[in-house]
């Protein structure tokens, strides 16, 4: 009985000791061995680790994420430009980088144990965007940086910088020609995936830059050589301009579609709800759209999967939307559909069953009507002595 | 230790599930909580029992509801909790903190301040409420968005 008594207070004490030390920032790739795959483009997902936790890539490689583990597991970038969904045990989820640069990955559903670093090194073919990573201590044991610090591109080439730490930060020429603006760290501290930004340098020259947020500790130099560029599309892509994507109760219809860089979507709302379209990682979202009407996003500049979801079914309406950059091969032309993804572990599989439904709302009455009792009696009461 | 992956294997993969499952049961808890006290409060006649039985039943329905909302609340904290958006979600994460704060406030009454006590009526109405708030924040959403 009187353990009993105590069980509140030791759940309560277990409460406190879980929240206290949860982790404000997810651990550094770069503290993992460094296992070597040169230009290999294939990692196993083990429960729960990457292998190689490393990998080099050309830029253009499609990269195959193979689980071999007995759990769904993602491949995220830390920065916020892909995103492999939920890969089902034996399952295996493609991407394929075109910007050169380093790529802090890791599974967000596992994000505090599940890390790995990706190099894209520049292919045959000019790149023509090129990314930077902002780092901090939110990867612990890392420092306020740049990665790379120093670079040098042609002109016309976009950077997309990449906030894979755990604090805001921006790139700024040091002589304000450019400027991203500033750019949000993930959830808690870094622990989800950052956002990021581009800007696009035409004009030749050495610019240094700097984070405006921290000055002192993050600076580079970036050197643009070659003719300015002339005003047009940054990124030429085979893809498609323009994609519907339609949302019904409670799907997207398709759920993985395609579209070049800075493309238009086109929602509609075939359903009886409203419903959204909102992407996980970077800012962009359509707004409510009710049943009937269409609403249009105009896709991100850097190429990429961008994972969304619907704001108001998140549980159920999720879809990719793959940007398409220069000589990037649309992964949703391929004639072999990928093997359905289930839901991963922690959601409870494909839903609830006529009895669970029956059973939380039956509940929920039982507990409205005599909660509702026992406050209605209290107020009567109040009502009453007064 | 992962506490998520923990729970995760402890409920086969269906830790949402559980998580439903429980919110609704402490949803009833706390519903049977403000009728129980209703009853030894003498503001009730229903249940029709004693108001010491009502009491000691007050007693032990607590504990059971705190302990499994220290639970739910604990599978929360360590896996999904930190967006902020959509409203839903951050409101379930307001309701989910102010339970706890409610519930502060009842022992800090009952410990610390008797005279406090007549209050204890409207906070205890005021737990159902939040409770029912993060049941409608969350359970709600999941049967209707499936």
């Amino acid at each position: 009985m009187r353990a009993f008594r105590l069980l509140p207070l030791l759940a309560l004490t277990g409460l406190v000791l879980v929240a206290a030390p949860a982790p404000a920032a997810a651990p550094a790739p770069a503290a993992v061995p460094a296992a070597s795959a040169q230009d290999a483009g294939t990692a196993e997902i083990i429960d729960f680790d990457f292998s190689p936790r490393r990998l080099t890539v050309e830029a253009g490689t499609t990269v195959t994420w193979s689980n071999t583990g007995e759990r769904p597991h993602t491949a995220t970038d830390r920065g916020g430009t892909f995103d492999t969904k939920p890969i089902a045990p034996g399952a295996s989820a493609e991407v394929t980088l075109s910007a050169p640069g380093t790529y802090f990955y890791f599974c967000r559903i596992n994000p505090a144990k599940m890390n790995g670093v990706l190099t894209v090194e520049p292919g045959a073919d000019e790149a023509r965007t090129a990314r930077v990573q902002a780092i901090d201590p939110g990867q612990t044991g890392d420092k306020l940086r740049f990665d790379p610090d120093e670079l040098s591109v042609a002109a016309g080439t976009t950077l997309l910088v990449a906030n894979v730490g755990g604090k805001p930060h921006t790139l700024t020429a040091d002589d304000g020609s450019f400027d991203t603006g500033i750019i949000d760290p993930g959830a808690q501290g870094g622990r989800f995936a950052g956002d990021n930004a581009s800007v696009t340098l035409n004009q030749a020259g050495t610019f240094r830059f700097h984070c405006e947020i921290h000055p002192a500790a993050m600076k580079g130099v970036v050197t643009v050589t070659g003719e300015a560029a002339a005003a047009g599309p940054v990124q030429a892509s085979a893809g498609p301009r323009e994609v519907d994507v339609g949302a019904a109760d409670f799907a997207f219809e398709p759920k993985d579609a395609s579209v070049a860089a800075g493309g238009k979507v086109t929602v509609t709302n075939n359903g009886q709800a409203p419903h959204t379209m909102t992407l996980d990682d970077v800012d962009l979202d359509t707004g409510n759209i009710e049943p009937g009407a269409s609403a249009d996003l105009t896709a991100p500049d850097a190429p990429g999967s961008y994972s969304y979801r619907c704001a108001v079914h998140p549980a159920r309406m999720r879809g990719v939307l793959v940007v398409l950059g220069r000589d990037t091969e649309d992964p949703n032309a391929q004639a072999a559909a990928p093997a359905p993804v289930p839901a991963p572990a922690s959601g409870g599989g494909g839903g609830p069953s006529g009895g669970v439904t029956a059973f939380v709302l039956a509940t929920a009455v039982v507990a409205a009507f005599i909660g509702g009792i026992g406050v209605s009696a209290f107020a009567l009461r109040r009502r009453t002595a007064t | 230790m992962d506490i998520v992956e923990l729970l995760n294997d402890l409920t086969g993969g269906q830790l949402l599930l559980w998580k439903v499952l429980l919110t609704s049961v402490i949803f009833a808890c706390a519903g049977l909580q403000v009728m129980l006290a209703a009853r030894f409060y003498e503001a009730s006649t229903v249940p029709p029992i004693s108001t010491g039985a009502a009491s000691r039943t007050h007693r032990l329905n607590g504990k059971l509801t705190v302990t499994l909302a220290v639970v739910v609340a604990l599978s929360c904290l360590a896996g999904p909790a930190g967006p902020t958006s959509p409203t839903r979600v951050l409101l379930h994460s307001v309701f989910g903190s102010l339970v706890f704060g409610l519930l502060a406030a009842k022992y800090a009454v009952l410990k610390l301040w008797p005279a406090g006590g007549r209050y204890l009526p409207w906070i205890g109405s005021g737990l159902f409420l939040t409770f029912a708030a993060i049941w409608a924040t969350s359970v709600a959403d999941y049967v209707t968005a499936r």
